[in-house]
């Protein structure tokens, strides 16, 4: 047990645990995520998740993503972020940074003549049936 | 102009009767080419001919909406510190944020805030109070971050219109006034600069251009030719060099402009629009949006369907040509930015939160006092104070440095107006167009023509000799107007006994004209007049030559 003296006051954490588990019957019905879906997600995202435990991985978070469902936001316009009451700063127009070529260069493998590399245009994805 | 296209077209169709009789194997489709040929005559004439001639009720008109991308002029860059500049070292401009290393965050400059609301101000747009800015995500190497910092859902600025002229009418000298509504105008990031190179089958990035604030001009499918649109853009081009917001070089890659083209039967639904991108010039603007509107109408015509992709203008050849790397419906993901705040502008002072620093604050009072005087007032004011003609006026503002050159030359001179702005525009324009020079290239300084001009007015020269001076000055910079006179003894023949002696021997020696002028032909006299010009070499006055021969003749 904690001295008194270092223990918070008015500590916004409560003592007990006030979680209150979400029932499956309070949720919308699940949502299926088809394969053109995935198909449309793998091209944005450029990430594989083609397999079984991609797809689970996916649905469950949908299914986390639905308790959100059970707030009533009737009347309330969405926030962007918790700090978007706050004055956004405006930076005086004059020069304060660049000039920083090499530095930035050296953290490129493949340069040339001070231009970093890419390759050439974008490269499309192959498609559906190809990639599998 | 109309009549003509009609009778072209009456011709044309005659033609294509014709081909069907003597080559009946001939297809639809090869027939249809022709149809082009008929096309391409009457598509100049229809922007004109659209207002006067009732069209027939099913012919398919194009419909142009633009997308205009300015470089902010700022000393640094939208979000970060670093410099903004054309052709410096390769990624010498680049600060962290730029190369989008991780931990950096974007801060906002003030300039490009104000940049931005002159702008909307300056055409009559909305200012929105509160805008946000948000991220529109899509790969490609020259965007470091993987995405843009944009504001879509709410703009800086909504609703406004852009009023531009041209010249039209059949003469091409008459203004014609026509607006376009403004959608939105909202800031935003540039993308680096990419180089392909085939040969190696790699692309190199340059980051310096990447950040740089721009403001992108969405407007709403007002047009309906190329040259409406290259009217718009050099309208937009002179506002925001007025404002001083943008330079408008568009072959610098200050000004970009991204035409939406499609074409429709008045009346029905727009028709599927394609995107044409790769326009360096207003001029290519306007060969490319011609190009595209006749390409979409040869498809429809000939029953195809237009496909809804992004195309690029390739300005050698004229035509626009599919761009491979566009792979469908691109989905952008736009989310808020999360590490920005909404901005917010004040409209004066006394609304401002209380407490804050004038510099964390946009007041549109202030950004309104500080507005310039816009192309479209300068105009106005050219012809009421010196009681010139609006055509006049509109190329006096057109084109660069013009004005001023006028201005110049009425100051100094104590000829009217009237009379520099017919020099200015026939002789000085004619001369600058012929060898291909612009204003400040001139040879002829704003001093020198001023000097002419006071020469003709004094009566020491003839308005024909003043022109030969012309000429000459033009050849030889370095001389005065005074100088090539004297030289070439061009000074107005004075002298009456001398020019009743010309006139007489003339008359003398042209009995049969001067019968014909006794007879009621009285354009003959004007064959005697250019005699004795000639004898006089053009020294004398022609309003003293016309009156003596008249007496003679009578």
């Amino acid at each position: 047990m904690l001295p008194p003296s270092t223990r918070i006051t008015n500590s916004k954490v409560p003592r007990v645990a006030t979680w209150e588990p979400v029932l499956e019957n309070q949720l919308p019905p699940p949502s299926q995520v088809s394969v053109d879906l995935v198909d449309k997600l793998e091209r944005l995202a450029l990430v594989d998740f083609r397999n079984e435990e991609g797809l689970a991985c996916l649905e469950k978070a949908i299914r986390f993503a639905d308790q959100l469902h059970v707030v009533d936001t009737d009347g309330i316009d969405p926030m962007d972020s918790v700090l978007e009451e706050r004055a956004l700063y405006l930076r005086e127009d004059a020069v304060a940074e660049g000039d920083c070529a090499e530095e930035l260069l050296q953290l490129s493998k493949n340069t040339v003549e001070e231009y970093f590399v890419a390759p050439p245009g974008n490269i499309p994805l192959p498609k559906r049936e190809e990639r599998c | 102009m109309a009549g003509s296209s009609a009778g072209m077209t009456a011709l044309l169709c005659k033609m294509n009767k014709q081909i069907a009789i003597f080559y009946p194997t001939i297809t639809s489709h090869q027939r249809h080419s022709w149809c082009v040929i008929r096309r391409i005559c009457t598509s100049v004439s229809r922007c004109q001919s659209q207002a006067q001639t009732k069209s027939a009720p099913q012919e398919l008109v194009g419909v142009v909406g633009l997308e205009i991308h300015a470089q902010i002029h700022s000393n640094t860059k939208l979000f970060s510190g670093s410099q903004v500049g054309f052709q410096a070292p390769p990624n010498s401009l680049v600060s962290f944020f730029d190369a989008s290393l991780p931990g950096t965050l974007p801060v906002l400059n003030r300039r490009c805030v104000e940049a931005a609301v002159m702008t909307g101000l300056a055409l009559n747009c909305t200012i929105n109070r509160k805008s946000l800015f948000d991220r529109k995500h899509y790969f490609y190497a020259d965007l470091p971050a993987g995405y843009q910092i944009t504001q879509q859902r709410l703009p800086i600025a909504v609703d406004g219109t852009l009023t531009y002229s041209h010249l039209g009418g059949r003469k091409r000298n008459t203004v014609v006034t026509k607006s376009v509504r403004i959608k939105q105008i909202q800031l935003e990031q540039d993308s680096g600069k990419s180089l392909h190179d085939d040969y190696r089958s790699q692309t190199l990035i340059d980051l310096n251009r990447a950040g740089v604030g721009l403001m992108e001009l969405v407007m709403e499918p007002d047009m309906s030719c190329g040259e409406e649109a290259a009217a718009a853009v050099r309208e937009i081009q002179l506002i925001l060099q007025a404002l001083g917001t943008c330079q408008g070089n568009m072959a610098e890659g200050q000004l970009r402009v991204d035409a939406n083209v499609s074409v429709h039967r008045p009346g029905d639904p727009w028709g599927i629009r394609t995107e044409v991108k790769n326009i360096n010039s207003a001029r290519n603007l306007a060969r490319a949006i011609d190009y595209e509107i006749q390409r979409q109408m040869v498809v429809l015509e000939s029953g195809g369907t237009v496909q809804n992709e992004t195309r690029s203008f390739d300005g050698k050849t004229g035509h626009t040509i599919p761009m491979r790397d566009k792979e469908g419906l691109q989905d952008y993901r736009f989310m808020p930015e999360p590490n920005l705040p909404p901005l917010m502008v004040y409209e004066s002072c006394s609304t401002a939160p209380p407490g804050v620093a004038p510099s964390q604050v946009v007041v549109l009072e202030e950004v309104r006092e500080r507005l310039p005087e816009l192309p479209s007032v300068r105009r106005q004011r050219l012809v009421e104070t010196y009681g010139i003609l609006p055509e006049h006026s509109f190329t006096l503002v057109n084109e660069d440095g013009l004005m001023d050159y006028f201005e110049a030359v009425a100051r100094e001179t104590k000829a009217g107006p009237r009379k520099v702005i017919g020099w200015v525009m026939n002789e000085l324009q004619g001369l600058l167009h012929q060898q291909n020079l612009s204003v400040s290239q001139s040879p002829i300084s704003p001093q020198a023509l001023a000097q002419l001009l006071n020469l003709q007015e004094n009566g020491q020269i003839s308005s024909s000799v003043a022109k030969q001076v012309f000429q000459e000055l033009w050849k030889t910079p370095g001389k005065t107007a005074q100088q090539i006179v004297k030289e070439q003894d061009l000074g107005m023949v004075n002298d009456s006994t001398e020019i009743h002696r010309i006139c007489q021997k003339v008359v003398d020696s042209h009995p049969d004209q001067v019968q014909a002028i006794r007879g009621g032909n009285k354009k003959v006299l004007n064959k005697l007049m250019g005699l004795v010009q000639k004898e006089t070499k053009g020294r004398a006055d022609p309003v003293l030559i016309r009156a003596i021969l008249e007496e003679k003749t009578s």
